[in-house]
């Protein structure tokens, strides 16, 4: 599972904020919530990728909280939500998608389902294979 | 654009494995700061990003029942590796040596090994100068201002002290500091070549004279030395590059890779308000660099002071109370030339030249040096860059020459040996050869 893991961080973030603007903490949290706490990374892993995603242009990153700002208030989504930006307390760093980000999201879905698909394959030809072998045993 | 999800810390990162974990927020976001590179004010907006998720995820916790000690010790723990989340957003936040920030680091390069240069060589001039003989300073009179030139790179200074007993002092304490900076570079940059390389460029721009030096002054410095000199200056190029390589590949234990980090004051921890260890050793070096150059300067002026020359009379019975011979003057000077001092020059063995200088009103030179000593090169100069003549002096038969240097091409130098003595007679005034002759002979 843990091999299993590497490299899908990025989509599943890309996934996230392709349905709503969020945050590092909640991003964790939905990823926890999301995977019933199959899918738990570190995580102090989340920043440097979003980071990276937004240094290469992929996602958009601006402060919200304390400090009132001209895009506070409510944020409509892709995915038809709505991301409550206007609370007290210490500011947060939100992580929008840009459209380049939808872009590289959509081709992380194709190879990521491209990879899966071979995968099932595999695992549906084994488990025939296994059905096949108990049927002779039997 | 992958990610390892688990958290694991690379090699490079200066990672905080096999230490204890952290317990508080503080403490981690200290260890992750002390392991970031990028300039301050991204790392504060970092470290302000991270806390938040930590304090977020602690009064969660807490919410749940958890007392706030223990709220904060799962939070920590499961944010992961202080090192490895470090070296990620190192990677992900990468200080770019561009073509302005090459550049500034080529006009450090060569700024920067000037003034090294300037400053080690200032204080070593003067302990050198401060450890002769009072009748050597007596006879070698200073000014503070003409020591602080002489310390110059351009000055050539630095080779007189190369070659002295501190000479090992100087390479080092050059080397050191003038590598230190690309290896601090490449350490906070973790970029490898490039701020070497921009050092290194600068280096060579500014000391591109070494080789027209050598062979220009080359009948002033022992060749074989000044070359080695010179090589081991250039050779601070490479050295440049492979140094800020050093700093950005080489795995330093977490203390001392924390060493070389800025001291911040995003983080409310306690423990980064202390000056970080590279910060202390660069003002320590730069407060014994000053001070060692106020003591040089004091020095100098008191000696300058002090030296205030006797009459001609009283240097020529105290020169020749040193030398093992009878001093001979000339008896047939041009008009307008009178003794004006006598120095005592130490020359390559322990017996030294004694310089009789002669000077009229306006400017004018000539210099008698006389020493029972043979000198240390006392074969004829190589053509084509002197000018190279025999005959006799005072009809005695002695072999003598005459050259003239490229670098004051209106010198010349009579060089001779009479009576188990060497002479040489220097002007470079407008005597002709014939009038230097009739001086030689009248010694």
């Amino acid at each position: 599972m843990q091999e299993m893991k590497k490299g899908s961080l990025e989509l599943l973030v890309l996934h996230l904020l392709y349905e709503r603007p969020s945050y590092g903490y909640e991003i964790c949290e939905r990823l926890r919530e999301r995977s019933d706490g199959t899918l738990r990374f570190e995580e102090g892993a989340v920043y440097p990728l979003l980071h990276t995603l937004e240094r290469e242009g992929l996602a958009e990153g601006y402060w919200e909280g304390s400090a009132p700002s001209p895009t506070s208030g409510t944020v409509a989504t892709s995915a038809g939500e709505e991301a409550d930006t206007t609370r007290k307390g210490p500011r947060r760093r939100y992580y929008r998608l840009t459209p380049a980000g939808v872009e590289a999201l959509r081709a992380a879905v194709q190879e990521w389902r491209r990879f899966t698909g071979a995968v099932g394959r595999v695992l549906g030809e084994a488990a025939r294979g296994e059905a096949s072998l108990r049927g002779e045993v039997a | 654009m992958s990610m390892n999800a688990s958290g694991r810390a690379d090699s490079h990162a200066g990672t905080d494995a096999g230490q204890p974990g952290f317990s508080t927020i503080d403490e981690l976001l200290a260890a992750v700061e002390r392991q970031l590179s990028m300039a301050a004010d991204e790392r504060a907006l970092i470290l302000e990003e991270l806390r938040g998720h930590l304090e977020e995820a602690a009064t969660a916790r807490e919410a749940a029942g958890q007392d706030r000690a223990a709220a904060e010790r799962e939070a920590v723990a499961a944010f992961g590796a202080a090192g490895a989340v470090a070296a990620r957003l190192n990677r992900a936040h990468p200080v770019h040596w561009g073509t302005a920030r090459m550049l500034r680091g080529t006009l450090a390069g060569i700024l920067i090994p000037y003034a090294v240069w300037t400053l080690v060589t200032f204080p070593l001039l003067v302990y050198n100068y401060a450890h002769l003989t009072t009748q050597e300073r007596a006879s070698q009179p200073i000014s503070l201002w003409g020591m602080a030139f002489d310390a110059l790179p351009l000055a050539f200074g630095a080779f007189r002290v190369l070659f002295s007993g501190a000479g090992l002092v100087w390479l080092a304490a050059f080397l050191a500091l003038s590598l230190a900076v690309p290896f601090a570079w490449g350490r906070r940059s973790r970029q490898s070549w490039r701020p070497g390389l921009a050092y290194g460029l600068g280096l060579l721009v500014g000391f591109w004279w070494l080789l027209p030096g050598i062979l220009i002054r080359r009948d002033d410095f022992e060749q074989a030395q000044f070359v080695l000199s010179a090589a081991a200056v250039w050779a601070l190029a490479p050295l440049a590059v492979a140094a800020s390589f050093a700093g950005a590949r080489l795995h330093l234990p977490a203390r001392l890779s924390a060493a070389f980090q800025s001291p911040r004051p995003s983080t409310r921890s306690s423990t980064t308000r202390r000056l970080p260890a590279a910060r202390a050793l660069t003002v320590g070096v730069a407060v014994i660099l000053l001070g060692a150059n106020v003591w040089a300067g004091t020095r100098a002026a008191e000696l300058a002071r002090a030296e205030v020359l006797p009459p001609v009379s009283e240097q020529l019975a105290r020169a020749q109370a040193i030398a093992a011979f009878p001093l001979r003057l000339p008896s047939a000077l041009p008009d307008r030339l009178t003794l004006t001092s006598v120095e005592l020059v130490p020359g390559a063995t322990a017996r030294p030249w004694v310089a009789l200088q002669y000077e009229s009103a306006d400017g004018v030179w000539l210099t008698l040096s006389e020493t029972n000593a043979q000198p240390a090169d006392d074969s004829l100069p190589i053509a084509p860059n002197y000018r190279v003549s025999q005959g006799t002096v005072g009809g005695a038969q002695p072999v003598w020459w005459l050259y003239t240097r490229k670098i004051t091409a209106r010198e010349t130098i009579l060089m001779w040996q009479q009576d188990g003595l060497y002479f040489t007679l220097a002007s470079d005034g407008p005597f002709s050869v014939d009038e230097l002759k009739q001086v030689a002979a009248s010694v």
